[in-house]
């Protein structure tokens, strides 16, 4: 469904990704693992279209989408949960999901379609507070409403930076219970990760990061057995 | 008390001409940070542009209508040609948008003249209200009655639709609004002719009240930018608060202390960064 081909992206001067060759199929989740600055972030946002490669194919659906603006990344229903959640402050808890609410085009059997109302369903402190403006909610509830901004778009994808990041142990397992559900739901998902725990309990499959190349690729169980691994690409 | 009233009628008319020029400038910044130092020329263009028209025999409604519809193309053309491709570049919006208040003060002063023009006051509003003893001019009174539609227009436009729903997005964080799956340039290019349709606007109300002279973008820019940092840049609502604020310093001060008005409008400005950087309705930094 999404993979990547030699992928190299830039930031400024400094060359990021150098090579990055990864795939997610369809109804996987896989999780992305790896240090600070291996380059988690900008392969997400290289799919994303904010920080477009400078060279190689980003194929989604069949289609190529390099070299697309992020708007139209977005309307292939390729969303994207963002690091640090990125809530609109400015905007009510409603208005946060009002703003990108639109209906689903795509035509994938047995997918989920999200409405406002089930996303409320999905997380009802969302409907408690949802006068409150983006900036009173706690780290755990902007995480909840960051999720359920980037389902009422009715992506077929998802892509979350660091859902744990900030989060208590407490509600990082409320977070992974809730991927958990998006995956039963038939959404594909690739998550970015510094937390272990939350990335095994959740994908399918395991990539590790380094230096801006996928350095091990395997199972959830198969990483948590490889001392070696874990030891010199995450520090564990 | 009719000298009270009478002025502060004076000071909101100015209020109320520069909040049209500031809430432009305000929201244009607040959105993609860029600072368009060349908005007061959006207000001597509309002015002169309806200036030319009235000249020319057309009414003055009319004038009003295609000087602001003028200008809003100029702008798109202004934006789409050349701030589109200097974005997140603070150095170059600023030589750029310099270099066009001149480009476009010396075309104004080419076509137009040095001499001091004034638009005749629309035959409609051309009566005088009383007020107590004195009298006061009924097209000032419509001049901010304007400001207050169109302060009441863009309180709607934010809070009441979708479109206003994704700019006050934008002004948060204009990068998700893209990567949620909207057109940011499209936004971008309409917020920003929509900005420059009020300052062409606020030019042709102001012709018959303050005239056009060259150098005169300079004044308003000048006033506009003291009032987007008194009341926060991104924040419309503040440029409101701010221009009334100033009309009407400007109007008290220019009788009682005239050799110290100005003045008086600095330091209003210095104690409200002091105390509140961002301004009073600012989420952004100064």
């Amino acid at each position: 469904m999404l993979s990547l081909k030699d992928i190299h992206t830039f930031y400024g001067h400094s060359h990021i990704l150098q090579g990055v060759e990864l795939y997610v199929q369809e109804g996987e989740c896989v999780a992305l693992l790896g240090r600070n600055g291996a380059g988690k972030t900008t392969t997400i946002h290289t799919i994303a279209g904010l920080t477009p490669a400078k060279k190689g194919n980003v194929h989604f659906n069949g289609k190529e989408i390099s070299k697309l603006s992020p708007h139209h990344i977005s309307k292939e229903h390729l969303a994207l949960v963002p690091q640090g959640k990125r809530v609109f402050q400015s905007l009510t808890i409603k208005e946060n999901l009002i703003m990108p609410s639109r209906p689903s085009k795509h035509k994938k059997e047995g997918l989920k379609y999200w409405t406002i109302d089930e996303v409320y369903e999905l997380f009802p402190v969302l409907k408690k507070y949802e006068q409150n403006m983006g900036n009173e909610l706690s780290g755990g509830q902007q995480q909840m409403l960051a999720i359920g901004r980037a389902l009422v778009t009715n992506p077929v994808f998802v892509l979350m930076d660091e859902p744990s990041e900030g989060l208590a142990p407490v509600i990082i397992d409320q977070i992974t219970d809730i991927i958990n559900d998006l995956k039963k739901t038939g959404l594909s998902i690739l998550v970015v990760e510094q937390n272990l725990k939350l990335a095994c309990d959740v994908a399918d499959r395991v990539l590790v990061m380094n230096k801006g190349i996928i350095v091990w690729e395997g199972a959830p169980d198969a990483l948590l057995q490889n001392k070696e691994v874990l030891q010199k690409y995450l520090g564990v | 008390m009719d000298f009270f009233i009478i002025n502060t009628l004076s000071g909101l008319t100015y209020g109320m001409l520069l909040f049209l020029m500031a809430s432009g400038l305000s929201i244009v910044f607040g959105l993609m940070r860029v600072i368009n130092l060349a908005h007061g020329s959006f207000y001597l263009l509309g002015s002169y542009i309806a200036y030319a028209f009235v000249h020319n025999g057309f009414n003055f409604w009319l004038a009003l209508i295609l000087a602001t519809v003028i200008v809003m193309v100029l702008g798109l053309i202004i934006e789409r040609l050349l701030i589109s491709r200097i974005h997140g570049n603070e150095t170059a919006q600023i030589l750029l948008t310099v270099g066009l208040i001149f480009v476009i003060g010396d075309i104004t002063l080419w076509i137009w003249g040095g001499n001091f023009l004034s638009i005749p006051v629309p035959d409609l509003l051309s009566a005088t209200i009383q007020v107590g003893e004195s009298q006061f001019p009924a097209y000032r009174l419509f001049v901010i009655l304007m400001g207050v539609f169109f302060a009441a227009l863009l309180w709607f436009f934010e809070n009441k639709t979708h479109v206003g729903m994704i700019v006050r997005a934008g002004v948060d964080d204009m990068e998700m609004v893209g990567a949620l799956g909207f057109n940011i340039k499209v936004i971008f290019s309409a917020v920003f002719i929509f900005g420059a349709g009020l300052a062409a606007l606020g030019g042709v109300l102001g012709g018959p009240i303050l005239g056009m002279y060259p150098l005169m973008e300079f004044e308003i820019l000048i006033n506009a930018l003291i009032i987007v940092l008194i009341g926060g840049l991104g924040s419309w609502k503040g440029a409101f608060i701010g221009a009334v604020l100033i009309g009407i310093i400007d109007a008290f001060g220019k009788i009682y202390i005239p050799s110290v008005s100005m003045l008086i409008i600095f330091g209003i400005m210095v104690i409200v960064l002091v105390i509140k950087p961002s301004g009073l309705f600012g989420e952004v930094e100064a």
